[in-house]
């Protein structure tokens, strides 16, 4: 099963479709790093060949990858994929079966109170004190950390009002929206103003306003020069990610860049062809192209192709619709959904 | 250093923010068990049941049992009277009456034969305490009932007695005419057939009169005052008989004479026995039958109302109960609410979560002790005898030792239901083997050993003697549970060591 088969699903409004989610600017690539790369030298979080098993039950099956300093690192994956087992070997209340991690260089497992003051972790759900109010459950986490009076006080207030939840802070935890109840477990996670954060589903069961907004506070934390180590199991919040890692069934089936799991999922670049009716004459000339490797065609006014570099197949695409003289509006690149690319990736063999 | 001491204070501040805020919270834990207290001070009779009776008398009853009316009537409360066995039973079965007491219908006959006379006791009881009580009390009565029949027996012995002397005055007479007309053959066996005859009674009367001063004897081993003289009564009596016989075969005999010496020895025998009949007789039976009276001296140096003797021990059940549920609990809740991955996750220490969760629950348990003991002392009248600093110390170390315990728990158990119901049982094991309910004494080995492994049966003793009899008189109780907190600290922060390594 192909690209072809996949985009059936294929909105009207192109432009449309691929705003949703909105795209994110791509930090620069340099000699293959990114810049915020250079934040750290070595990896924060580094697997290799890590396992888990509950009994018989294999959770995490043979991860190796690297995640490196000042990034977003999305781990993704549909619900019971083995994301939250991940997150808690990497934060250490969970030992790998078999396999190596290292987080900032350090075997989770033998994290000290030192380097756990160092990683900032948000789990899965609400797990404060619901009788106890925003601001105490806050004044409560901050105190674990070690952090004194004075400065807890000030620190309290900037990641509340950060994360915009300062205006609720008498409130009870138990009475604030569960939007609010994700944002106070990541405000938990940063008041001791940790590198590196693990923050687990954090978008779960939030509206998409709420969602974009954890995002934004998300990218906010990592502009600030924090990395942030993230899991989700809404596919296309892959886009928000610098790094996304793709889980499924305990494996790893693909770890990069957004862009360059999309094209390596399809197998190279999309171009749609807008505003025209096609026939099938079109559709095979194009296909006889060397740049065109797939075609997609719904028999009327939808057409794909898939090519190894938009750039270059453009002209030759563009020769060949004038030459028989078929009408379209316009050429151009077409970014399918991550839900789209997390199918193709599952399916193939 | 000054980290972790804001680390193991956050739980500290934590438990303040919740208590503040939760002022009925504090009202359950201080108010509530000072009310328990006072309502089971208050309202809990220790004078023990006064059983509905129902006397079952035959119709054709002979003699009476009188079992001291005006004195069972403080202890028993006759709610009828038939001669119906059958319809007593029924009033008894439907909880009309708590006991039927059925006398026997000719107790006289039935001491003739020699027989214990019954008296059949009907209960409906299904509460063995209540019924070992009724076992009891009802043993007093018939031992009350016993004693009355010894006294009367006594009284009859001494009628008996005085039967003696009776005989004694008919014969002087004769033996003086005797020794008179002593050259009258004749005339001297007939007077002392008339001895014979007179003093034949005398050897029942002295008989019966011994076998009830023996029945005392053997009833009050080691007192032997009547029993000896009567015991001497009757051998007199049979001497007398023999000496009597002697002379009676003398006159009867071939020499066909008697010697006055033998006459002298009858005049002084009966002198004797005369003597010995009197002394019988200034005894009174009633001091026969009960020689013995309970003179009670306390040595202790303050007797307490019932409240006031109970007061310490609840005091100290309650606040166990209260440190034990609270450390339960707070771990759980912990665990329940996922607040143990947050832990784990951040720099703080098992040992400082424990050391904040201790100063958390004992402060509140403190406070709440604190205020109990003044309200007992304020409003409960119970005195503290002994150091008040030796109290503090006493519920410092219970509830130390509890809290340990609480943890202990909330570390092994899978749920906070499964905690709650474990502090309850430890409770209920506290109530029954702690000698709050029973001494210790009566408990049995092994299950004794649950006693020792509670700690409210140390604070219990101490507590008492401290605030009640004004000394410590056994110290090593406070050693023990100090020990028994300090490695129930030590095991819950192993446990915790042990809860925070990974999966």
């Amino acid at each position: 099963m192909g690209i072809i088969r996949a985009c059936n699903g294929f909105a009207d409004n192109v432009p449309a479709m691929v705003s949703t989610p909105p795209p994110v600017e791509d930090p620069p690539i340099t000699a293959g790093r990114t810049a915020a790369d250079e934040l750290w030298g070595a990896p924060m979080v580094s697997l290799e060949g890590v396992s888990k098993s509950f009994g018989e039950h294999l959770v995490v099956n043979d991860l190796s990858f690297e995640v490196r300093g000042g990034q977003i690192f999305g781990l993704i994956g549909p619900s019971g994929c083995g994301k939250t087992t991940l997150v808690k070997m990497l934060v250490g209340l969970v030992s790998p079966t078999s396999g190596r991690a290292a987080v900032r260089g350090v075997d989770p497992a033998k994290f000290t109170a030192r380097e756990r003051a160092g990683i900032g972790y948000a789990p899965q759900g609400f797990f404060l004190y619901p009788t106890l109010t925003v601001q105490e459950n806050a004044k409560f986490v901050a105190s674990l950390y070690g952090i004194g009076f004075l400065q807890r006080k000030r620190r309290i207030r900037e990641v509340l009002t950060f994360l915009e939840i300062w205006d609720a802070r008498k409130r009870l935890a138990k009475n604030i929206s569960g939007g609010m109840q994700r944002r106070l477990s990541i405000a938990c996670a940063l008041f001791h103003k940790p590198g590196l954060v693990f923050v687990d589903e954090p978008t779960s069961g939030l509206d998409p306003i709420l969602r974009a907004k954890v995002w934004d506070y998300l990218r906010q934390l990592r502009n600030e020069g924090s990395t942030v180590f993230v899991t989700t199991q809404h596919i296309d919040e892959a886009e928000y990610c610098d790094q996304v890692g793709i889980l499924n069934g305990g494996s790893l089936i693909a770890v990069g860049t957004p862009q360059e799991i999309r094209r390596s999922a399809l197998g190279g670049e999309v171009i749609a062809v807008e505003g025209g009716t096609y026939t099938r004459e079109d559709v095979v000339a194009l296909w006889e192209l060397p740049e065109v490797k797939k075609v997609d065609w719904d028999g009327r006014d939808k057409l794909r192709l898939m090519v190894d570099d938009a750039a270059t197949a453009t002209p030759a695409v563009t020769e060949v619709l004038h030459r028989r003289g078929t009408q379209f509006t316009a050429l151009m690149p077409y970014l399918p959904s991550f839900d789209e690319v997390f199918i193709e990736l599952v399916q193939r063999p | 250093m000054s980290s972790s001491l804001t680390r193991t204070l956050a739980f500290f501040s934590k438990w303040m923010a919740e208590i503040v805020r939760q002022p009925a919270l504090m009202f359950t834990l201080i108010v509530g068990p000072f009310l328990i207290l006072l309502a089971f001070g208050q309202g809990v009779d220790i004078g023990g049941p006064r059983p509905r009776t129902i006397v079952v008398r035959p119709v054709d009853a002979q003699g009476e049992i009188q079992p001291l009316p005006e004195e069972l009537n403080a202890h028993i409360e006759v709610v009828g009277e038939t001669s119906d066995l059958a319809q007593a039973r029924r009033e008894l079965e439907k909880g009309h009456a708590d006991v039927v007491a059925v006398l026997p219908p000719d107790p006289i006959a039935v001491i003739r034969r020699g027989e214990h006379i019954p008296i059949q006791i009907l209960t409906n009881e299904i509460d063995p305490v209540t019924k070992s009580y009724a076992k009891a009390y009802l043993g007093d009565q018939v031992a009350e009932l016993n004693q009355r029949t010894i006294a009367k027996a006594i009284a009859e012995a001494q009628a008996s007695v005085a039967d003696v002397l009776k005989v004694l005055n008919e014969a002087r007479p004769v033996l003086n005419s005797l020794r008179a007309n002593q050259g009258n053959l004749q005339s001297a066996r007939t007077q002392v057939s008339d001895v014979k005859r007179i003093l034949e009674p005398l050897g029942a009367a002295a008989t019966a009169a011994d076998t009830a001063a023996r029945s005392v004897k053997f009833v009050i081993p080691g007192f032997g005052n009547a029993a000896e003289q009567t015991k001497r009564l009757d051998q007199l009596v049979k001497d007398l008989n023999v000496t009597v016989t002697k002379l009676d075969n003398q006159l009867n005999g071939t020499s066909g004479g008697f010697s006055l010496s033998d006459l002298d020895d009858i005049n002084s025998t009966l002198t004797t026995i005369e003597q010995t009949a009197k002394d019988i007789q200034t005894i009174p039976p009633e001091v026969l039958s009960a020689p013995f009276q309970l003179r009670l001296e306390n040595v202790a140096p303050f007797v307490p109302t019932f409240t006031g003797f109970y007061a310490p021990a609840v005091l100290a059940l309650l606040l166990q109960h209260l440190a034990i549920t609270l450390g339960a609990l707070s771990m759980a809740r912990i665990r329940l609410i996922g607040l143990m991955d947050l832990l784990r996750t951040s720099p703080v220490r098992p040992s400082e979560v424990v050391i904040g969760n201790y100063l958390s629950y004992g402060t509140l348990c403190a406070v709440a002790g604190a205020v109990l003991v003044a309200l007992t002392v304020v409003l409960l009248d119970v005195p503290v005898f002994g150091s008040y600093a030796l109290v503090a110390v006493a519920l410092g170390l219970l509830i130390a030792t509890a809290l340990g315990v609480g943890f202990f728990i909330s570390m092994i158990s899978s749920s906070e239901q499964q905690a709650a119901q474990i502090s309850m049982l430890i409770l209920l094991g506290s109530i029954f083997f702690s000698g709050f309910v029973f001494s210790i004494d009566r408990i049995a080995w092994p299950i004794r050993a649950v006693s020792y492994a509670l700690p409210s049966t140390y604070a219990i003793r101490t507590m008492q003697d401290v605030m009640l009899r004004g000394t410590l008189r056994k110290p090593e109780d406070l050693y023990i549970l100090a020990g028994t907190a300090l490695f129930f600290f030590l095991v819950t922060i192993l446990l915790f060591k042990r809860e925070f390594r990974p999966e």
